[in-house]
Formats: structure tokens, C-alpha cells, sequence
């Protein structure tokens, strides 16, 4: 084939140009139009989300699972040693098995003593881990249940044991669990016994930092933190993890889920009680004819 | 001399994106949930940088828009905003590709870490400036590290296992123009 003539180098040369240029604003725009509607891009980029990754769970599952067969066979290894710690552990929960019992009986009798109204039983749903976020950046986790199921944005996602994080993005069939331990995560939490209220923000570390903690003298390593119902959002006293104090002073929390193995989240419906705005609603139903008091 | 067919030539401008896909997927895999492990190198800014003077005509502009894109989409970051830095550095790795491919590979090395700083610091500060959450600074000095380490790395597998090198003066594509 002939060399291409210098007028269509030149013509190719300059549309190619305009392209690039319509590319770059094209992307800048999109910057842009992220960062002042967020809510709008995060649902279209769930969007896309929703179509491509659940086809893509027959090359996720089985890597990851052969990555976790390849963790259990190291485990194999000190299996002895494992042996022992276990059976110590057990030693100690039976111990805390027989007290937990006693407690519960005690508690029992007292409540129906006082004839107290706890919260509604909570009732939850579970979902599998499909990916996670790619970067060390940011923390979060892909699950396969989304608006589908019920699932909400701001409920409460648990491993077996503790907090992990909450629901933020809801696809048609997989929604995004945003950690606790994500920079951009602000979650009320309670510190027990003590009582003392204050904001776990996450920092992108294993251990994020209690905020705006009131009374830091009466709070000790070792207290346990949990959520509180403040802001509407979460259900209360969900076990979030233990206080740790660090070198230079800073009360952080040991969280109790364990983000190593996470292949089940629980995500806990939530329905906020109705809130109580009159306070002439509070005695009883209106009667028919009854001239409402207001003020 | 080498196979420069049409064909082959797409074949390879897919299996660039269809690489950009596996690594993508790689990283999102849940593997461990922790927060606070390191960073990992951008293996594929490291790819894409060397095959631009290498073999540009496999990676055309909208390959990378279309991968990086995509991986900004899947890993949760900020929407558009490491594309349009990628695919600004590697636009003008593009528009200098002459000068590109006389450099020894030291220098060569110095430019593409030159530009991956600049993408990151960019980065950081535009995510400053609209008052988003940028992650930190040791980390992003961190994955800057890693990655000018892993960029010798990369272009070491391309020419040694692929064969993947600098094209010789006086190369012609089907067309006959000039590689």
C-alpha cells in the first residue's frame, strides 16, 4: 500500500486532537458532576455495578475461594498449637458460660418484675461478600442482596460477632456495605460500663479512633463499645468492639467482627420507630368530635 | 521482521484491555477486608506507560480511557478523576514518542515516575481543593514508591518473556507507516 499523503496525515492528526480534547472534558465533567451530586453518580456507578459484577462471580468465586483453602492448609500446619489454645479458650468460656446463665435467669425474673418493654426483636438478612474495594483507600465490600431483597441504605451490616459497617449504594441484586473503618464512616457508638457517648470515625486503619468523646478520664482499655440508636439510623446496642488505648494516648476500638475472613454479612432490618412529634397524640387515640388542643 | 497484519494488531489492542480487566478483577477480589495493609503497586499504569513507547499503536487512546475508567467505576474512586490524569500523561508520552524512544532506560524511567507523581499529587490536591476525602499522604507516597519500583520490573517481563522491546528504525505496519 502506498505512504498516506501529508494533507491526510495532517487532517488525521487534528481530529484526533478534538477527540482527545472532547475525551479529557468529557472525563473532567464527570469529576465534577461526582462531587456536587454525589448521590446521582454513586447510583449510576451502582448501576453499572449491578450489571457487570454478578456476571463476573464465576472468575471472583472461585480465586477466592481457592485463596481461602490455600489460608486453611497453612493453618493445618500449627495445628498443635492451635490445639492447645483452644482448649484453654474453652476452659475459660465454660466458666463464662455458667455466670452468662445465671445472669440471664437473674435478668429474666427482674424484667418480669418490672414488666419492662425492650426493643422489638431485630430481625436480619444475609448476604455473601462478592468483592471488595480494590484499594487500600477505601474500605468497603460488594454483597450480593440489593433492592431485591429489601435491602435499605443505612442499615446495619454484622459478621456473626460485631459491627462491620453500613449499608451505603442499594443495586437491584447487590448493594455496598461501606466499613466502619472507612475514612468517610461516622458512626454514634456508647462506651459501656461508663456510659459515655461519642463518634467512631473511621481512618482508613485497623483501629479507628473514638471522637468527641465526653469524659475520656472515665473510660478505660478494655470498656466495650456499642452503637446507639442517636440519629435514627441504627439499631442500638450492636456489639461494635473493646477500647484500646494507644502509645500517644488515643482511645481507639479494637473491632470486634474480623475483617480478615469476612464471606457473610448480616445485614439487620431496621425500621425506626415512628417518631413522637405531638405531644396531644401521646395520650390516647382522637375520639370522633374531639376539638384537638394546640398550641 | 515481524508480524504487523491488522489482524494481529487487534488481537493485541484487545488483549491489552482483556489484561486491564484481570487486574482490575485481581484487586477486587475480597481477599482480606482489614483496613490499614499497604498499597499495591499500579502494575498496570506501569504496563500501559511502557507499551505508549513501545508499541503505541496497541494501546489507542480510548483502550486506556476504557479500562481506567472501568477500574474507577469498580474500586470506588472518585469518578473520572484518575482517568483524565492517566490519560493526560499518557498523551504526552504520546505526543513525544521520538524523544521517548532514544532515551537511555534510566531516563525513560525518570519521566514515567515524573509523570505517575504528578498524577497522584494532582490528584491529591484536586480532591483537597473540592473538599473530598483524599486518602493519605503516606499511603499515596507509599503506592508511588512501589510503583517506580515496579516499573523496571515491567518492562523487564515484556522484553524478556513477550519480547516486547523498543521497535528498529525502518519498521512499517501493513499500511506502511512507519512504527
Amino acid at each position: 500500500m502506498a505512504v498516506q499523503n501529508d494533507s491526510e496525515v495532517h487532517f488525521r492528526r487534528v481530529v484526533r486532537r478534538v477527540l482527545v480534547s472532547v475525551l479529557l472534558v468529557f472525563l473532567f465533567a464527570m469529576f465534577l458532576i461526582w462531587r456536587i451530586d454525589n448521590p446521582r453518580a454513586e447510583r449510576f456507578r451502582m448501576a453499572v455495578i449491578d450489571k457487570v459484577v454478578p456476571n463476573l462471580e464465576w472468575v471472583l468465586a472461585p480465586v477466592a475461594h481457592v485463596s481461602n483453602m490455600i489460608a486453611d492448609a497453612q493453618s493445618y500446619s500449627r495445628i498443635y498449637q492451635q490445639n492447645q489454645e483452644l482448649r484453654r479458650e474453652l476452659q475459660r468460656m465454660k466458666q463464662f458460660q455458667e455466670a452468662a446463665r445465671q445472669l440471664e435467669q437473674k435478668n429474666a425474673k427482674l424484667l418480669d418484675l418490672n414488666n419492662v418493654q425492650l426493643n422489638p426483636k431485630l430481625t436480619y438478612t444475609t448476604g455473601v461478600v462478592m468483592t471488595d474495594s480494590g484499594s487500600p483507600f477505601r474500605q468497603s465490600a460488594l454483597i450480593n442482596i440489593g433492592r431485591h431483597d429489601g435491602v435499605v441504605d443505612g442499615w446495619a451490616a454484622m459478621d456473626g460477632l460485631g459491627l462491620v459497617g453500613r449499608i451505603s449504594g442499594v443495586g437491584k441484586d447487590s448493594s455496598r456495605v461501606l466499613f466502619v473503618t472507612d475514612s468517610s464512616s461516622r458512626i454514634p457508638v456508647e462506651v459501656t460500663p461508663s456510659g459515655r457517648k461519642a463518634i467512631l470515625a473511621g481512618d482508613n486503619t485497623a483501629f479507628p479512633p473514638l471522637e468527641f468523646l465526653d469524659g475520656v478520664d472515665q473510660v478505660r482499655a478494655g470498656d466495650r463499645v456499642f452503637t446507639t440508636g442517636d440519629g435514627g439510623v441504627f439499631p442500638t446496642d450492636l456489639l461494635v468492639g473493646a477500647v484500646v488505648i494507644t502509645n500517644d494516648g488515643r482511645l481507639r476500638v479494637k473491632l470486634a467482627a474480623d475483617y480478615r475472613r469476612l464471606e457473610f454479612l448480616r445485614i439487620i432490618r431496621h425500621l425506626p420507630a415512628a417518631p413522637i412529634s405531638e405531644p396531644g397524640r401521646l395520650v390516647g387515640p382522637t375520639l370522633p368530635g374531639q376539638v384537638q388542643v394546640s398550641e | 521482521m515481524e508480524d504487523t497484519s491488522p489482524l494481529r494488531l487487534w488481537m493485541y489492542r484487545l488483549s491489552f484491555v482483556l489484561v486491564g480487566m484481570v487486574f482490575i478483577l485481581w484487586a477486587i477480589i475480597p481477599f482480606d477486608l482489614s483496613a490499614g495493609s499497604l498499597p499495591v503497586p499500579d502494575i498496570f499504569y506501569c504496563i500501559t506507560m511502557a507499551l505508549i513507547v513501545r508499541r503505541p499503536e496497541y494501546v489507542p487512546v480510548w483502550s486506556i480511557f476504557a479500562v481506567f475508567f472501568m477500574r474507577d467505576i469498580l474500586t470506588q474512586a472518585p469518578l473520572g478523576l484518575a482517568t483524565l490524569l492517566i490519560v493526560m500523561g499518557s498523551e504526552v508520552v504520546r505526543g513525544n514518542i521520538q524523544a521517548f524512544r532514544e532515551y537511555i532506560f534510566g531516563l525513560e524511567w525518570l519521566w514515567m515516575a515524573t509523570i505517575f507523581v504528578a498524577v497522584t499529587l494532582v490528584q491529591h490536591v484536586l480532591l483537597l481543593l473540592t473538599l473530598s476525602s483524599a486518602p493519605r499522604l503516606v499511603e499515596q507516597v507509599l503506592l508511588i514508591l512501589f510503583t517506580v519500583i515496579a516499573y523496571p520490573v515491567t518492562v523487564g517481563v515484556m522484553k524478556y518473556a513477550m519480547g516486547i522491546t523498543k521497535p528498529r528504525p525502518g519498521v512499517t505496519d501493513a499500511w506502511g507507516k512507519r512504527l
